[in-house]
C-alpha cells in the first residue's frame, strides 16, 4: 500500500506534470490519447495490477454524474497494451447499493466487452482494517476493500463536477468511492460526520492514487455532483500527482484552488497546487478555460467560498 | 404496530411461489461458509448482512433434507457474532454495532419459536440496543446545535430514524430495516420506548420523501431540494411503512415505483421492488425466469439471492415472515 512516502512537504517536493487533451466527444480515439500520455509520463505498469476507480454515483440519463464508460474502456486498453498484468475497474457507489447496477445502465460491458468479470463492486468486497496514515479527521482508521490494497497501481478517473458540500469533486474525492457500503452503508456518511475535507485528505494520505484522468469531455456545473447541469468542457486532464491534476481541473472550471478547502490542506503534504509547481503539457488551462457555475451558495460554506 | 402489518391482508391473494426459487436456496445453502455464516459472495468471508438475509430466505424454504442444520449452524454463527452490547456488527472483528442490528433482531424474530436457545436473548439485547440508538441529529450535542441554530435542522423537530453507522445521519434503508426489526418482534420483547421510537422514526420517513413521490436515500439536507427518487430506498421505506397503506402520499409512491419496474436495473433492485409491490398486493414479474444466468457477469451475490428467494416464494410467504415475525 502507498501513501507514507507520498506526504512530503511542498518545498520537498519536485515539480509536477498534467497533461491537457481536447476531446470534444467521447467517440475521439480516448485510447490513444490514454495510451500516449501514459507512454509520456512513463508510467510503472508492466506487470502490474491497474485498478481503475470511475465516478459512478448513479442512474445517469443525462450522461453528466458518472465517469463515461468509452474513457473507462479506454483507459483499461490503454493499460494493457502498456504491459499490465491485469486492469480491474473497481467502484463502490455512494448511492446505490448495486454499482454492478450502475455499470450495467452505462453499458460498460458494450465498452469491455471481452472482459465482462473485469469489474469489481467495491461495496461487497472483502475487507481489511486499515490505519489512516494522517489525522486530519477524527477518523483513526477504515475498513478497506482487498481489491483496492492489493492493487499496484491504481487510477483515479472521477468526472469534472462541481460539488454543493465539497467545492468541486475530482480524483481526490472521487476516492470517497473505494470505501465499502457493506462497512459503511449508503452513503458512507461516516465521511461526512468526519469532515468531508478533512477525511478525503486521511484517504488519499493512506491509499493515494498513483494516477489521475479526469473526464471533462462533459462536466457537470451548478448542483452537483447529482442536480448540477451537464457542462461541455471538452478536456481529459492526466497527470500523477492528483493534487496537480485536481487543481488544473479546477483552474479551467474557472475555481481557484487555493479555495478549495481539501485541495488547499492536500497542496501542502500530498502534492503540487501552485502553478509554479506543475509543468503544464499539451494544451494550456487558458486555451481550454470554461467557467463552470459554482455549487449553490445555501448549501455549504466551501459553496459560499467558491462562488 | 407490532404483528399489525397490512400485509396480513394481502397474504392470501397474489403470487405462487415462483418455480426457480429452488435454484436460489440450493446456491444460498451451496453458498454458507463452514462457519456457518454467508459472505456477500460466496467463499468470501462470512458477513452479518448477507447471513441474515440468508437466513431469512431460508425461513420460506421446505422440503430440503439438509435445511434444519444449515439454519442451525447460521443462527449459532449470528448469535456468536453479537456485540456485548447487544448489536451486531458488519463483519467479525469490528467491535461497533451497525444497521446489520436490524435484520439480524429479524432473523431473531423468525426463529424465534424454532430456536429459542440461539434467538430469545440475542432478540432482546438487539431490540434494546436499537431503541437506545440516536443518530447524530438526535444526539445531545446536535440538538443544542439546533436549538441555536434552528436553520441547521432539516426536518421536524423530534424525528429522527436510524443511521448505517453510529452517530452519523438518519438515512431511509436503515430506519426501513429498524422499523421492519420492531414490527416482527413480540410484543413481550420490545422496550418501552419502541413506540415512541417508531413514531419518530415514521414521521422521519414521510418528511424525507421526495417531492416528486419515492425516497432517495434519505438525504438530510432536507425537504423542498430537488431530489430525485430512488427506486431501492422506496421499495424499503413503502415495505416499513406497509401498514399506512391508506394514505395518499403512500399510494402515490406505489404508484411511482410501479412507473419504474421498465427501467429497473440490478437484480437487487429488482427484487426489493417485485417484494414491495407483493406486499402492496401488486403483483408484478420483474425476476427474470432463470436467476442464476441471468446477463450478469457472475453469479448473484449472496444479499441478491436471498432477496430474490424471498420475492420468489410470493407473497404468501416472502417478506410477511419478517413482518409478521410471531
Amino acid at each position: 500500500m502507498k501513501g507514507l512516502d507520498t506526504l512530503q512537504p511542498a518545498y520537498l517536493r519536485p515539480p509536477s506534470c498534467v497533461t491537457i487533451r481536447r476531446a470534444e466527444h467521447y467517440a475521439a480515439n480516448l485510447e490513444s490519447m490514454v495510451y500516449e500520455t501514459l507512454r509520456e509520463f512513463g508510467s510503472p505498469v508492466r506487470e502490474k495490477n491497474v485498478l481503475l476507480k470511475p465516478n459512478f454515483v448513479g442512474l445517469d440519463s443525462g450522461g453528466a454524474m458518472d465517469t463515461s464508460p468509452a474513457l473507462v474502456a479506454a483507459a483499461r486498453d490503454a493499460f494493457l497494451r502498456l504491459g499490465a498484468r491485469s486492469v480491474t475497474v473497481a467502484e463502490g457507489s455512494a448511492l446505490e447499493r448495486d454499482s454492478t447496477a450502475i455499470a450495467e445502465s452505462l453499458h460498460l460491458w458494450d465498452f469491455m466487452e471481452r472482459s465482462r468479470d473485469a469489474f469489481v463492486d467495491l461495496n461487497t468486497d472483502e475487507v481489511c482494517r486499515v490505519a489512516l496514515r494522517s489525522r486530519a479527521s477524527s477518523l483513526r482508521e477504515l475498513y478497506l476493500p482487498r481489491t483496492v490494497l492489493r492493487s499496484d497501481f491504481i487510477v483515479s478517473m472521477p468526472k469534472l463536477k462541481t460539488h454543493r458540500w465539497a467545492g468541486l469533486t475530482l480524483s481526490l474525492k472521487n476516492m470517497f468511492g473505494i470505501v465499502p457500503g457493506n462497512c459503511y452503508g449508503w452513503p458512507k456518511n461516516v465521511l461526512h460526520w468526519a469532515g468531508i475535507s478533512r477525511a478525503i485528505l486521511d484517504l488519499n494520505s493512506t491509499v493515494r492514487p498513483d494516477f489521475a484522468i479526469v473526464d471533462g469531455v462533459i462536466g457537470m456545473e451548478g448542483d452537483g455532483p447529482l442536480h448540477g447541469t451537464a457542462k461541455p468542457c471538452g478536456v481529459i486532464v492526466m497527470g500523477d500527482d492528483p493534487v496537480a491534476v485536481d487543481a488544473t481541473c479546477a483552474r479551467i472550471a474557472g475555481f481557484a484552488p487555493e479555495r478549495l478547502d481539501y485541495l488547499a490542506h492536500a497542496g501542502r503534504l500530498l502534492g503540487n497546487l501552485r502553478e509554479e509547481g506543475i509543468r503544464q503539457i499539451g494544451e494550456t488551462v487558458e486555451s481550454v478555460r470554461t467557467p463552470f457555475v459554482p455549487p449553490p451558495r445555501r448549501h455549504s460554506s466551501q459553496a459560499r467560498h467558491l462562488a | 404496530m407490532p404483528g399489525s402489518s397490512s400485509i396480513e391482508g394481502t397474504a392470501a391473494c397474489v403470487l405462487s411461489p415462483w418455480p426457480l426459487q429452488q435454484p436460489l436456496i440450493s446456491f444460498l445453502i451451496e453458498a454458507q461458509n463452514p462457519d456457518g455464516g454467508w459472505g456477500y459472495h460466496a467463499r468470501a468471508s462470512s458477513a452479518v448482512e448477507p447471513s441474515a438475509w440468508a437466513l431469512l430466505a431460508l425461513s420460506t424454504a421446505f422440503d430440503r433434507p439438509e435445511l434444519p442444520q444449515v439454519v442451525d449452524r447460521g443462527l449459532r454463527w449470528l448469535s456468536e457474532t453479537q456485540l456485548p452490547d447487544g448489536s451486531w456488527p458488519s463483519f467479525v472483528g469490528q467491535n461497533q454495532g451497525c444497521w446489520t442490528t436490524s435484520v439480524a433482531c429479524g432473523v431473531c424474530s423468525v426463529y424465534l419459536a424454532q430456536s429459542p436457545e440461539y434467538c430469545e436473548v440475542s432478540l432482546s439485547c438487539g431490540l434494546d440496543w436499537l431503541c437506545r440508538s440516536v443518530p447524530g441529529e438526535g444526539s445531545w450535542q446536535s440538538r443544542i446545535r439546533f436549538r441555536l441554530k434552528p436553520s441547521s435542522r432539516p426536518g421536524a423537530p423530534g424525528a429522527y430514524g436510524w443511521s448505517w453507522t453510529r452517530s452519523t445521519s438518519s438515512w431511509v434503508e436503515p430506519t426501513a430495516y429498524a422499523l421492519l426489526a420492531l414490527r416482527a418482534a413480540p410484543s413481550a420483547l420490545l422496550p418501552q420506548r419502541a413506540k415512541a421510537r417508531i413514531e419518530r422514526a415514521e414521521q422521519f420517513l414521510f418528511e424525507a420523501r421526495c417531492r416528486r413521490a419515492g425516497w432517495d436515500v434519505g438525504n438530510p439536507s432536507g425537504p423542498g431540494t430537488n431530489r430525485t427518487p430512488q427506486a431501492e430506498p422506496t421499495a424499503w421505506a413503502l415495505i416499513a411503512l406497509s401498514h399506512h397503506a391508506e394514505r395518499a402520499d403512500v399510494q402515490e409512491a406505489v404508484e411511482w415505483l410501479e412507473s419504474q419496474v421498465a427501467q429497473l436495473k440490478g437484480l437487487a433492485t429488482r427484487a426489493a421492488v417485485q417484494l414491495c409491490l407483493q406486499a402492496y398486493g401488486r403483483v408484478n414479474a420483474l425476476l427474470p425466469e432463470d436467476p442464476l444466468a441471468f446477463e450478469r457477469p457472475r453469479l448473484p451475490d449472496v444479499l441478491t439471492a436471498s432477496w430474490m428467494a424471498l420475492a420468489a416464494s410470493g407473497s404468501s410467504q416472502g417478506l410477511t415472515v419478517f413482518l409478521k415475525g410471531n
